[in-house]
């Protein structure tokens, strides 16, 4: 026994590791099988089997060299076995055949694993060992039906059958594929993110680790769709970088501030501002000799002169003046009053900041919400229109004011300034934003499908924009008074509207019904110009029909040759547009006007917003409207 | 000069352990023993300097002596270990040994690196010595311990006891939103990282007698047992690698593909159930889904950490220049975020590698073995720690919902290290059994 097993081959200590997921020779083999112990005592155990099986044996062993007299001289020594004369070449040869195999594993049942185990390992280590097939031969060496091969396992289980069954290699096998699976599914998807969804992260506002960047990159200038500075850093005389914004208020809300009031593309465009996208070599010099490099720029769809136009023109008021072109989405410029020199603002931070009701920091053409007053009576004429197909017989005769039932009592709601419009159809309602025709219109609705209708409209959800923005809201119940439907019909009541928002609606009839996101990064090109990323206009997809948007605008189109826009008409531009006069409680009137120009091919729409007006819109956001138009397709 | 200095050995780092990495695979290949040995000590020889590397960064960085000190008690440890082991157990898996190690040096440069009054590496240190003294007898007890198969219902009622002991009033305490807690003067324990190895040892033990369907009926309403409490004590994480664990154990048991469906239809169904039932569940998910969409709150945690990996990019920001202790929990189960944000994505698939190679070694055990007291443990104990890392990073990069594990011995946490080191000695001692039996020194009588 000692002699055998000990002074025979002795396979390596960590020859285990080496056949990897080979279990036939371990399957063959049984500590617990008496058998064995029997044979493991007696060297010559070999002699004990049936004759047959033995000669088949004998002939494997001899074609391997091994001849009996190597056998009897306990020949298996580590030379013979490291010159692998024996199994490899037989295997390879594919001169064992399922049963000589099997046969050969059992004789080395007796003479202990090493023979024929070992000459395998060598034979699998001296090629490839490549996971995928080594872990497939394994599954063809301990098919299921194992015992049929293993004959001597055989003879092992039928002596105890008491035991459970055997656990089985090849579920184990599948249970690590599943793993493997899992793991190299999960790497997958850690690299993916790496690569794709990574950006989205870095972009994201909330990323305060971007910030870091700036220990070595000179953060990128903002410009102008026509390549005006709107933000860059400079260095002081004493060496100190600071942020410059040449154009002061102008685009304070719009491009925002880098520190102090964090807001804006300052906010949304920093990690390409604080990315530097030059020559790599030149960047690690720059990295190793502690020098910053250039970030890259960040060239916004502002058009200059737009802007210029509107923050002249809204002057000293305070509201909102925003233009965008409804077939891409690119905004054209964005002015919200009360606004702040971003310059200055981190000198007289606290004083601006003691306010809690000050707007000042607020860029109300995204973050304000607004009555919309009568240009809310697109969607309530889109309602009408969708469920009375014959809208056009709609007749109304309009007195200057209706009653509504409220509580119990008639409440009056009027027309502005009590004005009694007399006959009206639904375009002449329209036109004339008369609010007694708008209720009776409102009171024939049905409210499921008025909300529905919202939701579709985008109010009560995020807008599809990366542009930060507040939610509009739209509420009306099943069980609202004649009153509330009325008021919510034009425009009053619970609604609340984003200027973006009422810009997108607008932008949508101009466009055939599909919303356009809107956007305000054009592009991103490094330090020397070279474009690195071109944000290309997108489409949230159609609110509407085509042929609703060309009803809406058709009409939109009689409110200014003859409606309550009418003073546009003397720029023969063919404009489409809406007014809005919303009553504010404690404060003066919300004046809107949204529109779009040409009417038949629109390239701008607008959306002025005149806070605490004395009038009506006609007088105070129609004019502003007429200066953007006047000034963009003027040109 | 140090910016140079970090910049440089950022890549040298990421070379230096993919390298490694590769030896756990290549390992397999090996002709002979001699090369095998030749590939461990150049496993040896790199962990070895890429741990010196760290600390060489470490103390650059914070010109603090004590680090200096601290180096080298955890040089004098491991060099210990590799040797007791190598001495006590000469045909021990050296693989197994050597990817311990590397581990958990790097759990401790990471947390060296936090430096945080939460994480405190010098007692993540003495757990670990502890841990390894104690794991040094583990595989003695294996080889003499034939009683350790025969004593399946005493693993079950310790098992339940361990768990259950966090709802003891004065004893369970809460941390992170799960009761999964218990403190004993001084000393807090996490009993489920513990409960988890006793688990396997029941399962194996219950399940290598018997298969008939009564019988598993049975131990399936003790498993069930073991899974409600964690439930109940929110500890999720626990819950579903106890789950799992048993469903695969289960199933390479009775060999029947059917309880692998049941089981894993049966999770996807309870899985229905939690999200309908529980909050903490349905936020979790949504978290998952929408990373950005509740940043102020729900979503905080998986927002900073993919904020963090972003900024990482494939070569990291370079040690010391991230922001790894704004990541929440950034010591324990985001700790692969902290890893990954400044030493780069790569280097996070090296561990993953790593894990990886562990995994394929204890699979490996346990095909080898042959007594199926043995195998059913190794496959427990290999399920359970891939299950844990899967939960933990997958968790952590958004693969799947993160559930608040641990990332085996590189994150901060006495009962996780320790029983991590006790499942990679248990499997040493597997390993170890096997040799005996291959070399013929098993005493046969």
């Amino acid at each position: 026994m000692s002699k055998y097993s000990k002074g025979g081959y002795v396979p390596g200590e960590d020859d285990f590791e080496d056949t990897v997921f080979h279990m036939p020779l371990d399957e063959s083999y049984d500590p617990e099988n008496d058998q064995f112990d029997d044979n493991y005592r007696n060297p010559y155990g070999y002699h004990e089997y049936p004759s047959d099986t033995y000669g088949a044996d004998e002939g494997n062993y001899d074609r391997g060299g091994y001849d009996g007299r190597d056998y009897d001289r306990g020949g298996y020594d580590e030379r013979n076995y490291n010159r692998g004369g024996y199994d490899g070449r037989n295997y390879d040869r594919g001169s064992y055949d399922e049963d000589n195999y099997g046969r050969g594993s059992y004789g080395d049942n007796n003479d202990n694993r090493g023979g024929y185990g070992s000459g395998q390992s060598d034979h699998y280590a001296g090629k490839d060992l490549d996971l995928e097939e080594d872990l497939d031969s394994e599954q063809d060496l301990a098919p299921e039906d194992d015992a049929q091969i293993y004959s001597g396992s055989k003879r092992a289980r039928k002596a105890d059958k008491k035991k459970p069954k055997r656990v089985k290699n090849n579920q184990i096998m599948g249970i690590l594929y599943g793993f493997l699976i899992l793991f190299f599914a999960m790497i997958g998807y850690f690299v993916y993110f790496d690569v794709i969804d990574s950006k989205e992260a870095l972009s994201n506002p909330n990323n305060i680790r971007v910030a870091k960047l700036a220990d070595t990159v000179i953060r990128g200038k903002i410009l102008a769709s026509d390549g005006s500075v709107l933000a860059e850093t400079l260095t002081d005389s004493s060496g100190n970088e600071y942020r410059s914004y040449p154009y002061h208020e102008m685009f304070s809300h719009v491009v925002g501030m880098s520190k102090t009031n964090k807001s804006g593309i300052e906010a949304s465009g920093e990690y390409y501002l604080l990315t530097s996208s030059i020559n790599p070599i030149q960047k690690a010099y720059n990295e190793l000799k502690g020098n910053k490099s250039p970030g890259d720029n960040v060239i916004t769809t502002l058009d200059t002169n737009l802007q210029k136009t509107a923050y002249e023109a809204l002057g000293s008021q305070k509201g909102v003046v925003l233009a965008m072109d409804p077939s891409t989405g690119e905004i054209l410029c964005m002015v919200s009053k009360p606004d702040y020199d971003p310059n200055t603002l981190a000198q007289n931070y606290d004083a601006v900041i003691s306010d809690k009701n000050s707007k000042v920091l607020l860029n109300q053409a995204t973050g304000g919400t607004f009555t919309p007053g009568s240009i809310f009576k697109m969607i309530t004429a889109l309602e009408y229109i969708r469920e009375y197909p014959n809208y056009g017989n709609y007749s109304y005769t309009c007195y200057g004011s209706i009653a509504l039932e409220s509580g119990g009592r008639d409440a009056v709601l009027s027309c502005f300034d009590g004005h009694s419009h007399g006959t009206q159809n639904l375009t002449d309602s329209f036109a004339n934003s008369c609010n007694s025709s708008f209720a009776n219109i409102g009171l024939s609705l049905n409210i499921k499908k008025m909300n529905e209708l919202c939701n579709t409209m985008l109010f009560n959800q995020k807008l599809p924009t990366d542009i930060p923005h507040s939610q509009s809201s739209f509420t009306l119940s099943d069980s609202a008074t004649q009153w509330e439907i009325g008021a919510t019909s034009i425009g009053q009541g619970q609604t609340t509207m984003t200027p973006l928002h009422a810009l997108m609606i607008t932008g949508a009839i101009a466009n055939g019904g599909v919303v356009m996101k809107p956007y305000l990064m054009d592009s991103v090109e490094s330090n020397t110009g070279t474009q690195l990323e071109k944000f290309m206009p997108e489409s949230y997809g159609s609110i509407m029909s085509t042929s609703e948007a060309e009803m809406l605008k058709s009409m939109m189109q009689e409110v200014v040759s003859r409606g309550t826009a009418v003073s546009l008409s003397s720029l023969g531009m063919n404009i489409a547009g809406k007014t809005g006069t919303a009553e504010v409680d404690n404060a003066g009137n919300n004046a809107w006007f949204v529109g779009f120009a040409p009417a038949d091919s629109p390239k701008i729409a607008v959306c002025v917003l005149v806070e605490d007006a004395n009038t009506s819109s006609s007088y105070t956001a129609v004019p502003i409207a007429q200066q953007l138009f006047a000034s963009y397709l003027g040109r | 000069m140090l910016n140079i200095i970090t910049q440089f050995s950022k890549y040298l780092l990421v070379i230096l352990t993919a390298v490694y990495a590769m030896k756990c695979f290549t390992v397999f290949r090996a002709k002979y023993d001699f090369d095998r040995g030749s590939v461990y000590m150049v496993q040896n020889v790199l962990m070895f300097l890429i741990h010196f590397i760290f600390y060489l960064l470490i103390y650059l960085n914070t010109k603090d002596m004590k680090v200096i000190v601290f180096y080298f008690l955890q040089v004098v440890l491991f060099v210990c270990t590799l040797v007791f082991y190598g001495v006590m157990y000469r045909r021990a898996s050296r693989l197994i040994i050597n990817n311990m190690c590397f581990l958990l040096m790097i759990g401790f440069v990471e947390l060296s690196r936090l430096d945080s009054a939460d994480y405190p590496v010098s007692r993540q240190f003495m757990i670990a010595v502890v841990a390894i003294v104690i794991s040094l007898a583990v595989p003695v007890i294996i080889e003499k311990g034939a009683f350790l198969k025969k004593i399946g219902p005493v693993y079950g009622v310790l098992g339940i006891i361990m768990i259950i002991s966090v709802f003891i009033p004065g004893v369970g305490k809460n941390l992170n939103g799960a009761t999964g807690w218990i403190s004993v003067g001084p000393v807090s324990l996490q009993p489920s990282e513990l409960a988890k190895i006793v688990f396997v040892f029941f399962i194996a033990a219950m399940l290598c007698r018997r298969t008939d369907f009564k019988y598993i009926v049975i131990i399936s309403a003790c498993a069930a047992i073991h899974v409600l409490i964690l439930v109940a004590a929110k500890d999720l994480g626990a819950a579903l690698i106890f789950f799992t664990v048993y469903v695969i154990m289960l199933y390479i048991a009775t060999g029947k593909l059917r309880y692998l469906g049941l089981g894993f239809g049966g999770l996807a169904a309870a899985a229905a159930v939690a999200y309908r039932l529980f909050a903490h569940v349905r936020v979790r998910v949504q978290a998952w889904r929408y990373p950005w969409s509740d940043y102020q709150a729900s979503t905080y945690q998986i927002a900073q950490s993919l904020f963090a990996i972003s900024t990482g990019g494939w070569f990291g920001t370079g040690f010391y220049k991230g922001m790894p202790e704004i990541t929440p929990i950034a010591g324990s189960d985001f700790i692969f975020t902290a890893i990954v944000e400044e030493m780069g994505a790569l280097f996070g698939i090296c561990l993953l590698l790593i894990y990886i190679s562990c995994l394929m070694m204890f699979f490996n055990i346990s095909l080898k073995i042959t007594d199926s007291f043995y195998k059913l443990l190794a496959m427990g104990l290999s399920a359970a720690y891939g299950v844990q890392v899967l939960l933990c990073v997958g968790g952590v990069v958004k693969f799947i919902p993160h559930t608040g594990v641990t990332l085996p011995l590189i994150s901060y946490g006495g009962s996780s290290i320790l029983s991590t080191i006790l499942v990679f000695s248990v499997i040493q001692g597997l390993y170890l059994l096997k040799q005996r039996e291959v070399h013929g020194d098993v005493k046969v009588q």
